[in-house]
């Protein structure tokens, strides 16, 4: 047992993970012919991996099943329509853009060209942050550009949607604008605010008192609301 | 575009969220929480779809982003420089909790609380090897360190996690050694 080892720990890893190259793997494998304690060491490091891959199998997760209203299965389908429904969509009057495009890896790259196409005149503002001064400059700017709207004579449509600890600017125990986004409602129908259900879910299940200011409407998730959204031809802006 | 085309966009993003999710569950061991990493991962990747170049790499990118979502959720809770030098104590709580309990198997139970109780970054290393079977090249991609580090978590937490089980074999076969006696 106190003979040096032949082959570092470090490289018995990487062959059980097959990143060696051949003639490395090659010398691994001969060494761990005539050495019954490598031999061991890989069939443990070989059963470690299988364990770990078992532990997190997707059965024994409950994908998709942790979740009532809210459930982890809901949204990709809702992400994957939308995503169809909008390429198919924008092809009927943007299939130049989509020319390149022929098969199903391609979904991504799809994105990226339509997304820059949204209507800027119906815009979803995505608020993932608590950050006061931030946000204070978003309804600035949101005042700003629903009154040049109204004085342009011009419809616009403006969705405020927050979710994860930007939810707290639109809950009634935590956000310091209550008084501010009712105004400017008043003032603005067009303007809508949204949370994310599943944000909201996950602050209740903490404890947390998830009331939000009146005029606030809840979606499944923020995920679903911006692919419905852009689904719809909307523009997305994080802010 | 047709239905085949249909369904295998859509069975394609699925799988990309199955995937995430069970990295995101094995980082953090909270359902909930790995469902908004997930969700924040995927509203990040439409942001960027258009940094996407390779289709082939969709996987590894995506996990890049949601290393990096996880990483910020980390700082949120306590702020450092370094992902590796975190507190385990941050997450003692969930590791442990009845839920978890309650839904693992003996052994499965007794895996993810010794993966649990590895330091952040070798946690991340040993899922993403041994789950995805990322390659380590990726692996340095995704969480933007050297391949030599790669490798040096991933035998650091493989030796723990083997030392770790073991122990717990022998914890739970003693009293049944002495019951024979």
């Amino acid at each position: 047992m106190s003979e040096e080892r032949s082959i570092s720990f470090e490289e018995l890893n990487a062959f059980i993970d097959g990143e060696l190259d051949a003639g490395a793997a090659a010398r691994v494998l001969a060494a761990i012919d005539v050495d019954d304690r490598l031999k061991r060491e890989a069939c443990e490091l070989r059963a470690l991996r299988d364990q770990v891959r078992n532990s997190y199998e997707p059965a024994r997760l409950g994908v998709g099943q942790r979740r009532g209203s809210f459930s982890a299965g809901r949204w990709p389908m809702a992400l994957a329509a939308g995503l169809l429904l909008m390429v198919g969509a924008l092809a009927g009057w943007q299939g130049h853009a989509l020319q390149r495009q022929g098969n199903a890896d391609g979904v991504w790259q799809r994105i990226a060209q339509v997304q820059p196409q949204g209507d800027a005149r119906r815009l979803v503002l995505h608020v993932g942050d608590p950050d006061r001064a931030r946000f204070e400059n978003t309804l600035d700017e949101v005042r700003g550009m629903l009154r040049a709207a109204h004085g342009r004579g011009q419809a616009m449509e403006l969705e405020i949607l927050a979710n994860g600890t930007g939810l707290n600017l639109l809950r009634a125990q935590t956000t310091p604008f209550a008084e501010r986004l009712a105004q400017l409602q008043a003032e603005f129908p067009e303007l809508s605010l949204v949370a994310c259900g599943q944000g909201l879910n996950r602050l209740q299940g903490q404890g947390n008192d998830i009331r939000l200011i009146p005029g606030v409407v809840t979606a499944d998730s923020a995920l679903d609301e911006i692919v419905r959204r852009m689904n719809q031809g909307w523009a997305y802006l994080r802010v | 575009m047709n239905l085949f085309s249909k369904r295998r966009e859509h069975d394609q993003l699925e799988q990309q969220r199955r995937r995430l999710y069970r990295i995101a569950y094995s980082w953090c061991h909270d359902g909930s929480l790995a469902e908004d990493l997930v969700q924040e991962t995927l509203i990040r990747a439409l942001e960027r779809a258009s940094q996407l170049r390779d289709p082939e790499r969709l996987p590894a990118w995506l996990a890049a982003i949601l290393a990096n979502c996880w990483r910020d959720h980390l700082r949120r809770l306590k702020p450092t420089d370094d992902i590796a030098e975190l507190e385990e104590s941050l997450f003692d709580d969930e590791a442990h909790s009845p839920e978890r309990s309650a839904e693992c198997n003996q052994l499965v139970k007794r895996v993810r609380d010794e993966i649990a109780a590895l330091p952040v970054g070798q946690r991340q290393v040993l899922t993403l090897v041994d789950l995805e079977e990322f390659s380590y090249a990726d692996v340095a991609g995704i969480l933007e360190i050297p391949v030599g580090t790669v490798m040096s978590r991933l035998c650091r937490a493989r030796q723990a996690l083997k030392g770790r089980l073991q122990a717990a074999r022998e914890r739970a076969a003693a009293p049944a050694l002495r019951s024979v006696k």
